[in-house]
């Protein structure tokens, strides 16, 4: 009987001891953009946290700074192009990896995701030497393109895992009811792969917004995305200005998580 | 399959995309390390072996070569310990919990790798948040100098990658049967030895996809060790960087990031290869 | 409506052959039932017909004009698939509408034809549902009602009953059967179910192998199958290896099976060995010199309905039948059995 209450107890120990350890992590992970979001709201002229009383005053400072602005709108007219360029191209190329079987489409995923498997590094300084090559090196261009093959494994994933869940009995159906392959597409397949599509799309543009390592190597001469600006600003003045650029930021990828949610489900997403 | 099948031609552009603007870029830069310095140019006509010489020949390469590969372990080590609890956790919760943790799991992954080390620099003060919690436990007397140190250019490296070991891992873990569990404990196993006997060695699926990827991923990771890692400390991608933007010299910073390659290359073949056994019993 | 000919139809992927020249026919109005186990190659056939898949040699004519250069699209063929295949983002309505709409066709022509079609397969008020919404014999009937409301030349069903439940199996068959025919429609049907194939089809064409063993009426398919795959496959069957067989007329034998002679029916122009068919409703428990057989009662197991008993005869060959249910048997008794001679039959053991 004390053995089995003992044996009990030491269970509930265990139990106890990892969900604090849970709990620990968890603050671990979301610590740092907790932090940086209290930053933000600082009225001191420092980073730090927790801030020094409450104001929205390094907002303000923010869109009155050209660099940071114009970082924005370049990393947003980019994160724009990309997503809609992948998401045309990827839908083609899961609509062709549909009918691809066997062994060759393992292949075709591999080489499908291949942007995300290799380096960000490599992948920069080859293009950055390809670039240079067809003259298209420093410029927007150029840029745009790296942006498009580095964000385009995040829109075939999603759109292929939609594609999967729609049965190739459809499409016969739908042929033998006399559709052609257009009419399918659109009346069909379209409306089915759409929030696989918007995922995708979402998933493009939230990945292009962020990358760093490219962009800095394919930079157009005189423009900069928002996350070279904000390194260049934190090497140079640390002033609280970068916690409210990076908090618009993470509010962007928190609304881009929430749209997963609602479209998709994020457990299907991942 | 039929060859003819006009769908497969909806894949031209993909393929174009990634062949035209990655493959070839990656293998021209093999080409590249073999270039002589250029005069007015990037890189010169004529071919030869001297960078490969020069890395090869200087101790202080070796060493930041060494630094970048033990460092990236570090990380994929402290990776897989701080995911599998919480790839665990995971994969037991069900309905908006679930939704939840995903969301926790899938907002940092979501956030760019700068706006995340920045958040470590904040931490980081000399006055900040983890000089306090390190304080308030008592583990030191003193508040630390932890910015631009290895320490946190480690931790920050462990942060951003976290979620790419947590979501294989967890797949992994809800492909597990209970009833394995269940007769596992049936033929007399603790909780101990059902996780050391059946779920460790079945979650490997998960495990190994995961820490490759992490490892990969931070042998060249750039941006954390350029911000958090200060000026003292080089690692190669900064190295690499260093070479292509500031000296211009492309030849040479081709050779770096060659020889990088080729070593993380053998640090994976090596793992794959010692793991093989354990991989062709837990796959499904 | 339309007489449909397939023949010598041929399919090859990479290193199988599913179809090893395949010939049919529909007269119109027919229902012809593809029968066999999976991989027999009855589904690649219906496919071909469909245009889902490309023939590598044979052709497929409607009313004598050949159809495999038409694609599925113009086809005019309905089909019912075995999952069913609805849209899941179209309601039961615009899903039966779904071809009539691509015909652009006035929405008010639409609207009736959908009405009545869904009177017709008993789907009044379903229409504003969505089909996770309605059950799994409701999403069959749309599935029918979506290939009949486009007036087909022809209907092909691809197992269209294999995910319904028992009771409801039932249903929807005689359903099928009844609208097939009352509309005229020739129709193919795909099954790996004999007595489905059996109670709804005019002919039957028993697969083997990507050929067919046999195509006939689903009487000759059961009682005077040419090989014993077939009888093997369409019902529970005897098999009696014969020692003597001489011929003594046209496509009559006299036989000597199990110890006793017999003068039976059979297959035309057997040489070599054969083998007698002995369907279990032909034979009947008798005292044991009343028989023509002499057996051991070896299993018997009551089934409500019937008795089913298993025979042990003295060559060691095992019969089984059905009795009476009433009738009392104990395991190790010694029994005759007599022979309905109208049922038995003569065959070779594989097809010349």
């Amino acid at each position: 009987m004390s053995e089995a209450t003992s044996a009990f107890s030491n269970q509930r120990a265990v139990n106890i001891g990892f969900g604090v350890l849970i709990v620990l992590l968890y603050v671990f992970l979301m610590a740092p953009l907790v932090m940086i979001v209290g930053a933000s709201f600082t009225n001191g002229l420092l980073i730090e946290f927790p801030p020094q009383g409450l104001s929205l005053r390094w907002y303000v400072e923010f869109f009155d700074r050209q660099d940071l602005v114009d970082g924005l709108l370049l990393s947003l007219r980019i994160g724009a192009v990309t997503a809609i360029v992948t998401m045309t191209v990827a839908m083609m190329a899961a609509m062709a990896g549909q009918v691809i079987s066997g062994r060759l489409s393992g292949w075709f995923q591999l080489g499908m995701t291949l942007p995300l498997l290799v380096p960000e590094l490599l992948t920069a300084v080859g293009l950055l030497f390809f670039l240079y090559k067809i003259q298209l090196a420093k410029t927007v261009m150029g840029l745009q393109m790296g942006h498009i093959l580095m964000s385009f494994p995040y829109a075939y994933v999603s759109i292929a895992a939609a594609m999967r869940q729609v049965p190739a009995s459809l499409e016969e159906a739908s042929a033998s009811m006399g559709a052609t392959g257009w009419q399918t597409f659109r009346l069909v397949i379209l409306p089915l792969v759409m929030p696989g599509l918007a995922m995708g799309g979402i998933f493009a543009f939230i990945n292009s917004f962020d990358l760093y390592t490219i962009s800095l190597l394919l930079k157009p001469l005189g423009g900069n995305t928002l996350p070279l600006a904000l390194f260049d600003f934190l090497t140079y003045e640390f002033k609280p200005t970068a916690a409210a650029a990076a908090t618009l930021s993470i509010l962007l990828s928190i609304l881009g998580v929430a749209l997963v949610q609602k479209l998709v489900g994020l457990q299907r997403a991942f | 399959m039929s060859l003819r099948n006009p769908k497969l031609f909806l894949a031209i552009p993909a393929i174009a995309l990634i062949f035209v603007f990655m493959i070839l870029p990656i293998t021209n830069m093999v080409d590249m390390s073999f270039r002589t310095p250029g005069q007015s140019d990037p890189f010169g006509d004529d071919y030869t072996t001297m960078h490969y010489d020069r890395i090869v020949g200087d101790a202080y390469y070796w060493g930041v070569l060494l630094r970048s590969l033990l460092t990236a372990g570090a990380v994929t080590l402290l990776c897989l310990l701080v995911s599998y609890p919480i790839a665990w956790h995971m994969s037991k919760a069900k309905g908006m919990k679930a939704v939840f943790l995903y969301a926790c799991i899938a907002s940092p992954l979501m956030t760019g790798v700068l706006v995340r080390n920045f958040g470590w620099m904040i931490a980081a003060a000399l006055n900040g948040p983890l000089n306090e919690f390190l304080l308030g436990l008592g583990i030191i007397q003193q508040p630390l100098r932890l910015l631009f140190t290895q320490g946190l250019v480690i931790l920050a490296l462990v942060h951003v990658f976290v979620p790419f070991m947590v979501l294989p891992i967890n797949n992994a873990l809800r492909n597990i049967s209970p009833t394995l569990i269940e007769a596992s404990t049936s033929m007399g196993a603790t909780r101990r030895q059902v996780f050391r006997d059946i779920i460790l060695p079945l979650s490997f699926p998960g495990i190994y996809p995961g820490m490759i990827l992490v490892y990969v991923l931070a042998v060249a990771a750039y941006v954390t060790p350029a911000l958090l890692g200060g000026q003292m400390v080089s690692y190669m991608p900064t190295l690499i960087i260093g070479e292509l933007t500031g000296t211009f010299q492309w030849p040479f910073g081709s050779a770096l990031a060659i020889v990088l390659s080729v070593s993380t290359i053998l640090v994976v073949g090596l793992f794959t290869a010692l793991t093989a056994r354990l991989m062709e019993r837990s796959k499904a | 409506m339309a007489t449909v000919e397939v023949r010598d139809l041929r399919k090859r992927y990479q290193d199988f052959l599913a179809l090893d020249g395949v010939s049919l026919k529909a007269e119109s109005g027919q229902l012809v039932t593809l029968l066999g186990p999976s991989g027999c190659g009855k589904s690649t056939t219906l496919r071909c017909l469909a245009g889902f898949l490309e023939a590598n040699g044979g052709d497929i004519t409607v009313d004598g004009e050949s159809i495999l250069s038409t694609p599925a699209n113009r086809r005019g063929f309905g089909v019912v698939f075995q999952n069913y295949a609805l849209f899941p983002h179209m309601t039961v309505a615009e899903n039966i509408g779904y071809g009539l709409k691509l015909q652009k066709l006035p929405k008010s022509e639409i609207e009736t034809r959908v009405k009545d079609v869904m009177q017709l397969v008993r789907l009044g008020g379903l229409g504003d549902r969505l089909p996770r919404e309605i059950s799994g014999g409701q999403q069959q009937r749309v599935a029918l009602a979506r290939a009949l409301v486009l007036k087909p030349k022809l209907l092909l069903l691809d197992e269209p009953l294999a995910n319904l439940d028992a009771r409801l199996r039932d249903e929807v068959r005689w359903l099928i059967r009844d609208l097939q025919q009352q509309s005229g429609i020739t129709a193919f049907y795909v099954t790996h179910d004999q007595s489905e194939a059996m109670a709804m089809s005019d002919m039957v064409a028993v697969m083997k192998q990507g050929r067919v063993a046999q195509f006939a009426t689903p009487r000759e398919i059961y009682q005077k199958p040419v090989e014993r795959y077939v009888a093997d496959f369409t019902g529970e069957a005897n098999f009696i290896a014969c020692s003597s067989v001489m011929s003594v007329g046209e496509a009559r034998y006299a036989v000597t099976a199990a110890g006793a002679s017999l003068e039976v029916a059979g297959v035309p122009e057997i040489t070599g060995s054969a083998e007698l068919l002995l369907r279990p409703e032909a034979l009947e428990l008798t005292a044991p010199a009343a028989g023509t057989f002499q057996g051991t009662v070896t299993k018997s197991a009551f089934l409500g309905a019937a008795l089913h008993c298993e025979i042990a005869l003295a060559d060691g060959s095992i019969l089984k039948l059905t009795a009476e249910p009433n009738h009392q048997v104990e395991t190790g008794e010694e029994v005759g059995i007599a022979i309905d001679h109208s049922h038995t039959w003569l065959m070779p053991e594989v097809a010349p």
